[in-house]
């Protein structure tokens, strides 16, 4: 127990240090198995075995397919369409370009399952237009970084998928999860928008009204993102695919319009890949390491020791929950939401196991409370891409934008908490 | 000498990568829509995109490495100046050189204990050791990657971290 406090907190100490998040799993969760163990060898020879597991895990193929797809669609400039699409239908309302822009959010998060990605995206396409529209800059920056959230709770997703492989879950049901959820985020979100417009017109006056055979007209433009999140999801949903498959026909599909639609040419497609490469190899990196780290965590009794500390509480399982939700908000000050995945996960799933937690919905909540941290200060991720791809913005000018999105996220966390069916109930139809 | 050594390195290793997770994919869309429609499966397809997997994250690794990509939390350092900077890269560096070592020699070992136990994949029954030398040979190159940035670092030379493209931006 106690060694497992130690490791961690030097985990932690090195993490704050700067020591990239794979090398430091590796060391401190070698070092600690081996030492619980009293030998050497067996850490070794458990950290190789680990590592080439991972790296030839059938299951994760997913990652670098997925993340192909994403760099694809990024490229084949799909999401000014959304955003004009978007744009069409709620684009005359007051705040409607902001609406806009968290429409459209929603609509590329359906097909990139990140929300860096999804954020600095909609920054290039959506800020121009709001700018020409007056809107304050706290609303529409506000806006893209909150919108940015849903990339990972709309499938498909690469954090779920590493939660997937961390809790042992199905990704599969991770993703279907993931939909109600999304569109509920997504409702809340505009709502808070229409709310603020309400109270201070000035924010973000109403744009033009579009006849409806030009709305048709945009919306109908957007159907190779439509086709391909039906091929994809629908696919998973009905078994057609398992989520691999999914991902390399959604990638391939990305790339037929990258090059046909996007025009996308040779020196495009060889950065897609490099750069979906490069990352697959960045998760990996800490994917190796999360599990070591939890081999070892495991090893020196801490999950079992924490499981007897809260039992003796009698709280009930949801008062875990809770308590791991607060955890992970204060957890989202500092580390990404990746890093806050690998961390917590291999602790906390063991710690539910005997409260008889559905772990597809706890999937969803931390989805959701890690979002949470995208766009919380001091260190909210979406909130730096946002601010550092459109001009003259100063962060605290996003924080203020982002705070009516933070309050709809925990309205769409409390509901999803409340009634946990909301993320499980398209799972149970499967 | 050394930079042209680094740049073909580069070129070569991001090739082999991208060529690669092409082909994952196109494996992959081909094994499903060969199994649906033309109920011609590629005779284990799924093995081989595994197989390719680990090939392209860990010839990944020494391009992460070479650009200083890997996932870090930046939040207290990153504004640290002067001798500050200089102790913090080089802290991390040794850090990650530890870690780089450990998983490349691991891995080889994992590669002998692989070909000496006669492992093969299930459906293809393709030998495993074989890939995990590769697989060790990739995280081999990292190790020396880290080596130079430490050198570099130590004698106080910046080292150009240029975006790991192929020069067709």
């Amino acid at each position: 127990m106690l060694i497992g406090i130690i490791g961690l907190a030097i985990l932690l100490a090195l993490a704050l240090a700067g020591v990239p998040l794979g090398f430091a799993f590796i060391l401190i969760g070698l070092a600690g198995f081996s030492i619980v163990r009293g030998s050497w060898d067996a850490g070794l020879v458990m950290a190789g075995q680990q590592i080439f597991d991972v790296a030839t895990n059938a299951n994760l193929v997913v990652i670098p397919l997925f993340i192909l797809m994403g760099e694809f669609i990024h490229r084949a400039r799909l999401s000014t369409e959304l955003y004009d699409a978007a744009n069409a239908l709620l684009g005359h309302r007051r705040g409607g370009l902001a609406m806009s822009t968290i429409g459209a959010c929603a609509g590329f998060a359906s097909v990139c399952g990140s929300s860096l990605a999804t954020a600095a995206t909609m920054s290039k396409v959506a800020m121009p237009s709001m700018r020409r529209y007056r809107y304050a800059d706290s609303l529409s920056s506000g806006s893209i970084a909150a919108g940015g959230t849903l990339g990972i709770l709309i499938p498909p997703s690469v954090p779920m998928v590493i939660y997937g492989l961390l809790a042992e879950a199905d990704i599969g049901k991770l993703f279907i999860a993931g939909i109600v959820p999304g569109v509920l985020l997504t409702i809340l979100f505009i709502a808070a928008i229409a709310i603020q417009v309400r109270f201070s017109p000035e924010l973000g006056p109403p744009g033009e009204r579009i006849p409806w055979a030009a709305r048709w007209r945009a919306i109908s433009r957007i159907w190779g993102i439509a086709l391909l999140f039906v091929v994809i999801i629908g696919g998973i949903y009905f078994g057609v695919f398992t989520p691999t498959e999914a991902a390399g026909v959604g990638a391939a599909g990305a790339f037929l319009f990258a090059i046909t639609h996007g025009k996308v040419r040779m020196a495009g497609i060889m950065d897609a890949l490099l750069d979906a490469g490069r990352t697959s190899g960045m998760i990996f990196l800490v994917a190796y390491g999360a599990l070591i780290f939890s081999n070892f965590i495991n090893l020196a009794g801490f999950t079992q020791a924490m499981v007897t500390w809260l039992e003796g509480l009698h709280l009930p399982g949801m008062g875990i929950v809770l308590a791991m939700c607060f955890i992970y908000i204060v957890l989202g000050c500092v580390f990404d939401s990746l890093a806050m995945i690998l961390l917590t996960i291999p602790i906390f799933v063991p710690i539910l196991a005997p409260f008889n937690i559905d772990l597809i919905w706890f999937g969803i909540v931390v989805i959701i409370v890690v979002e949470l941290g995208l766009i919380t200060p001091p260190i909210g991720m979406n909130v730096f891409v946002v601010q550092s791809t459109i001009q003259n913005v100063s962060v605290w000018t996003v924080f203020r934008g982002v705070w009516p999105f933070i309050v709809a996220m925990l309205v769409g966390l409390a509901l999803i908490l409340a009634f946990p069916p909301i993320a499980t109930g398209l799972v149970k139809l499967m | 000498m050394l930079a042209t050594l680094d740049r073909v390195l580069e070129r070569a290793l991001s090739y082999c990568m991208a060529l690669l997770l092409f082909a994952m994919m196109a494996i992959t869309a081909v094994d499903v829509i060969g199994r649906y429609f033309l109920s011609m499966p590629i005779y284990g397809g799924y093995e081989i995109v595994q197989f390719m997997m680990a090939l392209v994250v860990f010839c990944s690794l020494p391009i992460a490495t070479r650009h200083d990509s890997h996932l870090t939390v930046s939040v207290i350092t990153g504004n640290l100046k002067g001798a500050a900077a200089r102790a913090h890269r080089l802290f991390v560096l040794l850090v990650s050189l530890a870690g780089a070592i450990v998983i490349a020699w691991r891995v080889w070992v994992q590669a002998d204990i692989l070909v000496g136990s006669k492992q093969i994949s299930g459906l293809l029954e393709w030998p495993l050791g074989p890939l995990a030398y590769v697989m060790a040979v990739f995280a081999w190159l990292t190790v020396i990657i880290l080596f130079g940035l430490l050198i570099a670092a130590i004698a106080g030379r910046e080292v150009a971290l240029q975006r790991p493209s192929l020069g067709v931006d």
